[in-house]
């Protein structure tokens, strides 16, 4: 699986050298072509259940990094997006899946905590312009050392400081 | 924290019933001072609440995490068997032990979480077969593992918590 997405990698990064299938630096919403993101840039994971964030402090959980049962984290692109842009990219995504009713909080992930823990961020843009999957969750020797490094990984995601935790103004609930 | 050591080595809490065979006269003595000591502690207000605040939550979670998808990112409902391991590892946490909150994992696992401050936390995950993952980060120390539950806390979970919460 690994060898895979990197001959896929691969693949994106030289038909971007190539030029003209290239996405045109002044329009990147037309980017649909995957591509790795790099360290200075920005995810959003947007939070669905209350679970996962620890008001009091201000924190998101461990649980809401957890890449299990698909092995990788969804989350949004959102470098160069105002505050409002985000929320409203957060808006558009609620009721489409079997629990998005509410938007309990956000957490901003630079893309250099997610490298110095060994993960890329890929912008697929699917389902959706600016969709990326945080991937290369380890997968250890067995299930057993894959779930542990995955509950550490997820909890440095959480204890960093880098990571912000935003709430919305107003609740984001689904109608 | 108020443990007690028990026979295999690993740690029980004072609430958690005793389950030794021991048949000499003093064993017996010893039982019978723990089983009083256990009576009165769960006739205490104090206890008997955190303890079943925890065990309620236990219950609303399983509720909350009952469907196909709970987190809003396709999540498997939470798993009976990993709900009934939790149980039995909250019925056995040292009675003054510092309480976790609870959580339910998209694997389908029960998660429970214990922060101590700005990098000093413990996380650990319950499974459907009694499997218990944790990890843990103190400072720049962190550390992760594995383990199983019997019908006491894991003694590495027990440690863990010793080098994290305040004394």
């Amino acid at each position: 699986m690994r060898f895979l997405l990197q001959l896929f990698s691969r693949c994106v990064s030289w038909l971007q050298r190539k030029g003209p299938r290239s996405p045109s630096k002044s329009n990147p919403e037309r980017m649909l072509i995957p591509r790795v993101l790099a360290p200075d840039e920005l995810v959003t994971r947007y939070i669905y259940s209350e679970r996962n964030i620890r008001k009091s402090e201000k924190r998101p959980k461990r649980g809401a990094f957890d890449p299990s049962p698909h092995m990788e984290l969804s989350v949004v692109h959102s470098s160069g997006l105002t505050e409002t842009e985000v929320w409203e990219l957060g808006e558009q995504t609620k009721g489409s899946t079997p629990g998005r009713r509410n938007i309990y909080a956000r957490a901003d992930i630079p893309v250099q905590t997610l490298t110095d823990l060994k993960l890329r961020a890929l912008r697929d843009d699917k389902p959706f312009i600016r969709h990326t999957s945080v991937i290369d969750w380890p997968l250890g020797s067995d299930g057993n050392e894959a779930k542990a490094l995955w509950l550490q990984i997820c909890l440095e995601l959480s204890e960093d400081h880098r990571v912000r935790l935003e709430f919305p103004v107003v609740p984001v609930v689904h109608s | 924290m108020s443990a007690m050591q028990a026979p295999s080595g690993s740690i029980a809490g004072l609430i958690t019933p005793n389950r030794s065979n021991a048949q000499s006269e003093p064993a017996q003595l010893l039982l019978h001072m723990q089983e009083g000591i256990r009576e009165h502690l769960l006739r205490s207000y104090t206890m008997r609440d955190a303890r079943e605040r925890l065990l309620n939550d236990l219950e609303s979670l399983r509720f909350e995490a009952s469907r196909q998808g709970w987190d809003g990112y396709g999540a498997e409902p939470l798993s009976i068997d990993a709900y009934d391991f939790a149980k039995t590892f909250i019925k056995a946490l040292p009675t003054m032990s510092p309480v976790p909150e609870l959580n339910a994992d998209p694997d389908g696992e029960v998660s429970l979480d214990w922060t101590f401050g700005k990098r000093r936390a413990l996380t650990m995950s319950i499974g459907p077969t009694g499997r218990c993952t944790f990890a843990w980060v103190n400072g720049q120390r962190s550390n992760r593992g594995t383990d199983w539950i019997e019908d006491e806390i894991p003694a590495s979970i027990v440690f863990a918590l010793r080098q994290l919460a305040p004394a």
